[in-house]
């Protein structure tokens, strides 16, 4: 091509005018399919929800940029965005059904695997009951899909056997705006990143996670000199280059540390008494709660009302030298980051993600961040922000909002009677229909596969053969005689090799669908593409599978229609000033809409009657909690299930990298972002490193109590983890680092960590070519 | 990847920028480079004078995609406002890589390393694909001897003379007459849907 390009260079450079110049070269070319369009969508990968622009030509996606009239990423992506559309045009895209015949997986009809799921459906819950059916999602589907999942399983089957690895992945956020809100989804949105003059960075590497946030905040340094950054960080990262301060800790100090600084803010007079006396109540729950590594684990929370007087005794304990033993985190370093907090004339927006959502006490440290911005009063005015951000796409829109967990439905709880009835009535089914009580989350979903007690699973867009903790129990399960396992999928995977049926997917632009983003931001996005071959999406294959199992009569929609036709149904969900979303046609019409979505105007902060229609009085009403007051709660530090010892002396994290999508089977597949990181490592601290005599690309066998890999090293890469800890991306499903993790969860959101088990690191030079 | 190598000049804080502690934090000795991070085998990286829009094209994915890094990071873990930009921001020769840097056309954006990222050499295909990009749209003057438009997106290009102009830029696409430097008196964008592609001609 370029050679062609140089020719009809020269072709032109001889017989044209000589103004056209050099730069007139391309101009020439002419080969481009007339009627390029550009279409709008949300990218297809992280939870920021940046607006694409769509190149179509000739049936097929071409190019990608930034959707300048997107107000989330302003015309900007970042190398996963731009090149996401290449993630369709693998040539191993699942085209045909599959099932599996004699041990093989077989190219099947897809009328034949269809009935062959809806008959395994049918037979297994004759069998053994509804609840033996289960189906696991994930926060990359679509609002359609969760919604007809939901209602098919929920509404239709009658079990509460619904999850979505979104329970690995933000079940914490849910919790901790639950608890102390008592209504889940930030209140602020991005714009805080324009107004705020402070960010901490909660164990949070942004510049690999949510860059394009990442980006936004470091335009508004550039433009405000007082603009800080903080990163509080287990391991350095490039956001810890980029910051203007790395504050490292230890696994697991957060709590100590969010505590010290809660402490400090009281001692320094800084409690913004006026907010506190009028919107804050103060409660204490259950201490010593277990980590849930055991079957059947179950935990439920109390709440004591306290005063603030005894929360100030309490937290009176984590002095800056405690903290200092516990954390590592210098009282130079604590005291600096509490008058950051305290300082009156600065706003705040604190960032996190997995750091504190995948922790044994995640949902105790998303209280004790708020908790921070609660004693301040720093909180749902621009630039003042508790921000948790989401890792997939439609987290919030899908698993969130429509509430595709055993324990949710829409807009609503499943033990809460008023929700039932509501669902009841909205999907014309019997009250008694909807269980009250929650049955699995999903650790225990798969144990419970493990044990015989769930013998048929559906999983669609999410590959928790490569994802879940302490994978060979759950891969073993997975293989168990009598279990019936169907995967909707577009690449063959670690999943799709223990299934039974593989049903082909059309992915993201082949098919018409909704995410909804970090920031109450629901997108549409058109049909662009045909999917290839027998490729339906997910949402239609359960419509389908629905009508030959004999719930046909939920889904009384077309193929060409039932996209609005749900959305039209689903809003019914989320009436109301606090929650209503935007009708379809405005949906399709703009890059994006942040809910709720009253009168025609969009709500950017929520609990304050300046931008939220919901909101009474004049100023803030967290009108989530019965007694409209946002709750602090004292949470302890509490020791992790597992640490470092003499046989397993490092830790070990987890977690991804800029140019993969979660497990890559996706990434994997666009050459660039294969060839940039083309497989797992394990970064080794360079003393560490010194002291074990290993090199970057040297062989290293990890070991756990679980199990073991052998991987390369990595010394000075893109991250450097403090002594003592090592760091693996899980994205290499030949590297699988969750052979290793601990299925301990914090007993609230039953969410897993997999940033903090022990391992033992050893040179292992002779086993790697 | 590289482990260590120190950034040219990279101890002294650029303009505009303050001292953080996650420098000191890095600072600590680097290991010794192995042979195969030495200068020498940063073989991509063309002589100067050479960028052509054969080379440079072959750098994107799809014509306006953001061009991968053709050498080796020298510090991966950097951060643009000290790591790139110190090479990129303004150009000129480079001795470690014998080479005219290019010039950036958004010197504001810092995070550069979430665009553009460096391959590792012989990593091949995880999976074949059959992605297959096409070419850059007709942009011809609509006259004769008439200025051309724009032919790509200039939300990220803000400064023409980044590329087009200078030792560093594409020989095909340096300009006769940077010392005009109102461009866009004369050259315009189109929008989006309006024109059939707005990005780069490679």
């Amino acid at each position: 091509m370029a050679r062609k390009r140089r020719d009809v260079f020269k072709v032109l450079a001889a017989g044209a005018a000589a103004s056209l110049v050099e730069q007139a070269a391309p101009a020439a070319e002419t080969r481009l399919p007339a009627g390029t369009v550009w279409k709008k969508t949300p990218c297809r990968f992280c939870g920021t929800g940046c607006g694409l622009l769509v190149g179509i030509a000739n049936g097929k996606a071409v190019a990608v940029q930034g959707d300048p009239a997107s107000a989330v990423n302003k015309g900007l992506c970042c190398v996963k965005g731009y090149h996401s559309v290449m993630a369709l045009y693998g040539e191993d895209r699942l085209r045909q059904a599959l099932i599996r015949k004699n041990g093989k997986l077989t190219p099947a009809p897809i009328e034949e695997a269809l009935n062959l799921v809806a008959s395994q459906l049918k037979q297994t819950i004759a069998a053994s009951g509804k609840d033996s059916v289960a189906i696991y999602g994930s926060g990359q589907w679509t609002i359609p899909d969760g919604y007809v999942a939901s209602k098919l399983f929920k509404g239709g089957i009658g079990t509460n056997n619904v999850e979505a690895n979104a329970r690995l992945c933000m079940a914490s956020a849910v919790t901790g705006f639950m608890t102390t809100f008592g209504m889940d989804e930030p209140m602020g949105c991005y714009e805080d990143i324009d107004h705020a003059d402070v960010f901490v960075l909660w164990g949070n590497n942004m510049a690999e996670m949510h860059p394009v946030l990442f980006s936004r905040m470091l335009e508004q340094r550039d433009k405000r000199p007082d603009v800080e950054i903080i990163d509080l960080a287990t391991r350095s990262t490039r956001t810890s280059a980029a910051a203007n301060r790395l504050i490292l800790f230890q696994p697991n100090a957060d709590l100590a540390i969010a505590n010290g600084l809660a402490r400090e803010i009281i001692r320094l007079g800084a409690v913004n008494r006026a907010f506190v006396e009028r919107h804050v109540s103060f409660h204490q729950g259950k201490t010593e709660i277990g980590y849930g590594v055991e079957d059947k684990f179950a935990f439920n929370d109390q709440a004591t009302a306290i005063t603030f007087e005894q929360y100030r005794e309490l937290v009176d304990e984590y002095t800056p030298e405690r903290v200092e033993a516990l954390s590592g985190v210098s009282p130079r370093d604590l005291r600096y980051l509490a008058s950051l907090y305290a300082n009156p004339g600065k706003k705040v927006v604190s960032f996190w993600c997995m750091g504190m959502n995948q922790h044994t006490r995640g949902t105790w440290m998303q209280n004790l961040v708020y908790n921070l911005h609660l004693l301040t009063g720093k909180i749902s005015t621009p630039g003042n922000s508790p921000f948790s951000l989401t890792g997939q796409p439609s987290a919030c829109g899908t698993v969130r909002e429509v509430g595709t967990l055993t324990n949710r439905l829409p807009h609503g709880d499943v033990t809460n009677e008023a929700d039932r009835k509501l669902a009841a009535s909205i999907w014309k089914v019997p009250v008694e229909k909807i269980p009250a009580k929650p049955t699995f989350h999903a650790v225990e979903m798969f144990r419970a596969l493990d044990r015989g007690e769930i013998r048929f699973l559906w999983i669609q867009v999410t590959n928790p053969m490569v994802t879940m903790p302490k994978l060979r129990r759950y891969r073993d399960a997975a293989k168990k005689d009598g279990r019936f396992i169907v995967v909707s999928e577009v690449y063959p995977t670690p999943t799709t090799d223990i299934a039974d049926v593989v049903l082909p997917s059309a992915m993201w632009i082949e098919r018409e669908g909704m995410f909804g983003n970090s920031e109450r931001r629901t997108q549409h996005f058109e049909q662009m593409l045909q999917p290839p071959g027998d490729a339906m999406s997910d949402t239609w294959q359960l419509i389908e599978v629905a009508r030959r199992a004999g719930y046909g009569h939920l889904f009384p929609w077309t193929r060409e229609n039932h996209i609005a036709a749900i959305w039209k149904e689903y809003s019914e969900f989320h009436h109301g000033a606090d929650h209503s979303m935007a009708p379809y046609e405005v949906l399709k019409q703009r890059p994006g809409v942040q809910w709720p979505y009253v009168n025609g105007r969009e709500t950017k902060w929520r609990y304050h009657a300046r931008y939220d229609p919901a909101a009474k009085g004049d100023s803030w009403d967290f009108y989530g909690k019965p007694n409209r007051r946002a709750w602090i709660w004292f949470r302890p530090y509490e020791p992790p299930p597992e640490k470092p010892d003499k046989e397993y002396p490092f830790w070990l994290s987890t977690g991804r990298v800029l140019e993969h999508w979660h497990t890559g089977s996706m990434t994997r597949r666009v050459p660039v972002l294969h060839q940039a990181v083309p497989a797992a490592y394990v970064e080794i601290n360079s003393r560490d490193a010194a002291r074990l005599q290993l090199r970057t690309g040297d062989a290293v066998r990890l070991r756990s109590r679980r199990g073991e890999i052998v991987l390369k090293a990595k010394v000075g890469g893109r991250g450097q983890p403090a002594p003592g800890q090592v760091f693996v991306p899980f994205f290499d499903e030949s590297k699988l680092i969750n052979e290793l993790t601990l299925d301990a969860f914090c007993p609230i959101s039953k969410q897993p960590d997999y940033k903090k088990c022990a391992v033992r690191v050893e040179p292992a030079r002779a086993e790697l070519g | 990847m590289l482990g260590g190598v120190f950034v040219l000049g990279s101890q002294a804080p650029l303009p505009g920028t303050r001292d953080s502690g996650a420098l000191k934090e890095r600072t600590q000795p680097p290991p010794p480079a192995p042979d195969s991070l030495k200068p020498e085998s940063y073989s991509k990286v063309p002589a100067p004078g050479a960028r052509t829009l054969a080379s440079a094209g072959r750098l994107r994915a799809y014509p306006g995609a953001p061009p991968a890094i053709p050498h080796r990071l020298l510090d991966s873990a950097a951060w643009g406002g000290r790591g790139c930009l110190i090479c990129h921001r303004d150009g000129g020769f480079v001795p470690l890589f014998k080479a005219m840097a290019p010039v950036t056309p958004h010197p504001g954006f810092t995070s550069c390393l979430q665009c553009h990222v460096a391959k590792e050499e012989n990593a091949g295909l995880f999976r074949p694909t059959s992605f297959t990009p096409v070419p850059p749209p007709e942009n011809g003057p609509a006259l004769p001897g008439s200025p051309p438009p724009v032919p790509h997106e200039t939300d990220t290009r803000t400064n023409c003379l980044a590329c087009h102009s200078g030792p560093g830029a594409v020989r095909e696409l340096r300009m006769s007459h940077p010392e005009r430097h109102n461009c866009s008196q004369c050259h315009v964008a189109r929008e989006v849907n309006g024109a059939v592609f707005r990005r780069g001609p490679e």
